[in-house]
């Protein structure tokens, strides 16, 4: 039997779902922890991309009887027939008069952005099936209609109408019926989608029979040419974030809520993002959704600075976008970019307002950050440019590819924050198990978290507990750049030491065993402290592990792995436990 | 259940005073430190300031004229709670925030032109 093996609980960054990451022990439910956003996020996934979490823009995507569909003459039967996956999940949607329909939309998405709807169908008394993308607003109209033969599994007839237009239409026989059906394509301009359903008597018609009906499960909306593997959703805004940046072997993503300021935050076409040119220097051209971005969909701008012949500090060609600003207010700017042959030079500055910063740019996608901090309160923009005289030297232009720009307040910049019309908010990531006394040892045990914090500038902590810091066992990482292992017990403060590994900000293994006058503190493999003195009795039972201390002082960064054991593990095996 | 509320107070102390007195923002104690936290059930708070309606109309990078704002200091609250905010509650047209996954403004009903069109 290995160590692990005599474990309570082990989470590793493996299994989940909307609002649970599984545990590994115990593996019958009783140990999933709970995560808490309320929002959507971005990841880089094990392919490398930036990704939605989720990437399925539809939300309830088996459950077409939520309030989330809009349905009009449609009468749902859900959980009806065997779906795809083998369960008893998919609906049957029948028409209840000739304009039945079911719809939802999706609202920010990226200007112009090519998108592609899919959903699993099967027959019952009918043939046909039409799959829809719309848009239709004060400046752009379009919808796109392909009608699906259900029967014979091919495709049918399809009408753009107003602006739209279909690039692809695909159906694939997944078995025992059912059909994936799937239309790409895009209206110009158009910020938002709605991807609708109806059930019509054959092919090219809209006629639809009352009490005709299809069996339908999995529907899909995302973003790019490619249906992507089925993502099932319902909220959508509490999946854990299981993050690829560091390697092969992800990590768990916690980050604090932070907002993107800029808007249309990959659109730089857009009128948000300012151009302007000055001596001898020309506008900046943008060509919009250009190449393909560091999400590997086709969303990236092309962005051509010439500042000309001139080598005067009037001489620029600047992108840039206002923002407000707070005295004393420290932001941090990040956008991905690369060269179009490498060795590009472009400069930025934002919220601080005075000198610029020189960036190289790579033939690959890199994300770049600059942190800057207000001097004043009121209006500051974000430059991207090319101006002479000031960095020299500098090249007079640059031929470059824009993704993801972001401003946030903070001293570092976090995951990527898409925008359109408005400033966007991610919640922080919320993680912990409540009402687990049977998991935690409540007189000896052993703590074990392999982490990495994001910063030292605030109180983190990670702990058992009963819920408050009166009765708990935790590791603080302190805004002084200090890590604390400590407890509270019925006799106050039973144990503290102030540990030191190298850097917190990287991935170090941690772990505290506790017992009656017997406390110690292992890191890496070596011993940070050890005490033997002081009891374990605890004011409260401990039925609570969290990243955070009492619901507050949230720990923020990348979780490897965190344990629980029942008993004080011996000093050679947490010396072997933390080793790296 | 989500409540979002689109606040606006005359100015940061009155919406600050508020969200205290509501519970939306708490004063915690651990080991003798005190700061503030959200409250139970809270999920969010954004503080959104001033907001520009108006950007600076600029020539060049020089600000002709400055940018206006709309009345007031605003915050954007997620919780799963339910307040009355009374007056400060708005629901502006074209709101400057959003949350992540969550509509920047309502799209719906969505009726396909097409079909009316048809019909």
């Amino acid at each position: 039997m290995s160590l692990l093996d005599t474990a309570s609980l082990i989470v590793t960054p493996n299994g989940y779902k909307e609002g649970k990451l599984y545990s590994v022990i115990p593996s019958d439910g009783s140990g999933d922890l709970s995560v808490t956003r309320a929002t959507t996020a971005t990841r880089v996934n094990s392919a490398g991309l930036v990704e939605l979490v989720p990437y399925n823009l539809l939300s309830y995507s088996e459950a077409f009887d939520n309030a989330a569909w809009t349905k009009s003459s449609i009468t749902i039967s859900a959980n009806s027939t065997t779906a795809p996956d083998g369960q008893t999940t998919a609906d049957t949607l029948t028409n209840s008069s000739s304009s039945g329909i079911i719809l939802q939309t999706y609202s920010s998405v990226n200007t112009s952005q090519i998108v592609t709807h899919s959903v699993y169908l099967k027959r019952t008394n009918n043939d046909w099936a039409v799959l829809a993308i719309a848009r239709s607003g004060a400046t752009t109209y379009g919808e796109m209609y392909v009608w699906f033969n259900l029967s014979t599994g091919v495709v049918g007839g399809n009408l753009p109408d107003g602006a739209a237009v279909i690039l692809d239409t695909e159906i694939e026989n997944v078995g025992n019926g059912w059909y994936r059906c799937s239309v790409t394509g895009y209206v110009p301009n158009a910020v938002a989608y709605t991807a609708f359903m109806l059930y019509p008597d054959g092919n090219n018609s809209f006629t639809r029979v009352t009490g005709q009906s299809v069996y339908a499960w999995g529907a899909q909306l995302v973003e790019g040419s490619t249906a992507k593997d089925y993502q099932k959703t319902e909220t959508r805004l509490n999946i854990p974030r299981l993050d690829y940046s560091n390697g092969t072997c992800p990590s768990l993503l916690v980050e604090p809520q932070r907002t993107n300021l800029l808007t249309y935050s990959s659109s730089f076409d857009n009128a948000a993002w300012l151009k302007y040119s000055g001596g001898t220097g020309s506008l900046p051209a943008i060509t919009a959704n250009s190449t393909n971005s560091p999400s590997g969909v086709q969303d990236a701008d092309t962005i051509v600075l010439n500042a000309g012949s001139g080598t005067s500090t009037s001489d620029q060609s600047l992108l840039y976008q206002n923002f407000s600003v707070t005295n004393g207010t420290t932001y941090t700017f990040s956008f991905y970019a690369k060269g179009a042959v490498g060795g590009e030079q472009i400069m930025a500055r934002q919220a601080g307002g005075g000198s610029y910063t020189k960036f190289t740019l790579t033939t690959e996608w890199e994300r770049y950050t600059l942190t800057e901090s207000a001097s004043y309160t009121g209006n500051a923009s974000v430059d991207l440019t090319i101006r002479r005289g000031l960095t020299e030297p500098i090249n007079a232009s640059a031929t470059f590819y824009l993704w993801g720009a972001q401003i946030e307040v903070g001293s570092y910049s976090t995951s990527y924050i898409p925008t359109t019309s408005a400033s966007v908010t991610r919640n922080a990531d919320v993680i912990s198990k409540t009402g687990i006394s049977s998991l935690i040892g409540q007189t000896e045990g052993t703590v074990f978290v392999d982490c990495s914090a994001a910063d030292l500038n605030t109180f983190k902590r990670i702990a058992i507990s009963s819920g408050s810091y009166l009765s708990s066992v935790y590791l603080d990482f302190r805004n002084d750049g200090s890590v604390v292992a400590a407890a509270w017990t019925n006799a106050g403060l039973a144990f503290y030491y102030t540990i030191t590994p190298s850097n917190p900000l990287n991935r170090n293994k941690y772990a505290i065993g506790y017992k009656a006058n017997d406390w110690v503190v292992y890191v890496n493999g070596s011993l940070a402290a050890s005490q033997s003195s002081g009891g374990t009795t605890f004011s409260s039972t401990l039925s609570t592990f969290e990243l955070s201390l009492g619901g507050n002082d949230n720990f923020f960064g990348d979780v490897n792995a965190a344990a629980l054991w029942k008993t004080r593990l011996t000093n050679t095996q947490l010396a072997q436990l933390t080793s790296i | 259940m989500t409540n979002i509320y689109k606040l606006t107070y005359s100015d940061k102390e009155t919406a600050l005073a508020d969200l205290k007195a509501k519970g939306i923002l708490v004063e915690v104690e651990f080991n003798g430190e005190k700061h503030e936290a959200y409250g139970n059930g809270v999920q969010a708070v954004v503080e959104l300031g001033l907001i520009m309606v108006t950007p600076p109309v600029m020539d060049g990078m020089e600000i002709v004229t400055p940018p206006v704002y709309a009345d007031g200091y605003h915050y954007d609250v997620m919780s799963e709670n339910e307040y009355n905010f009374g007056s400060n509650l708005v629901e502006p047209k074209n709101p400057k925030h959003a949350f992540a996954g969550h509509s920047v403004k309502e799209e719906f009903p969505y009726e396909p032109q097409f079909l009316i069109d048809e019909n």
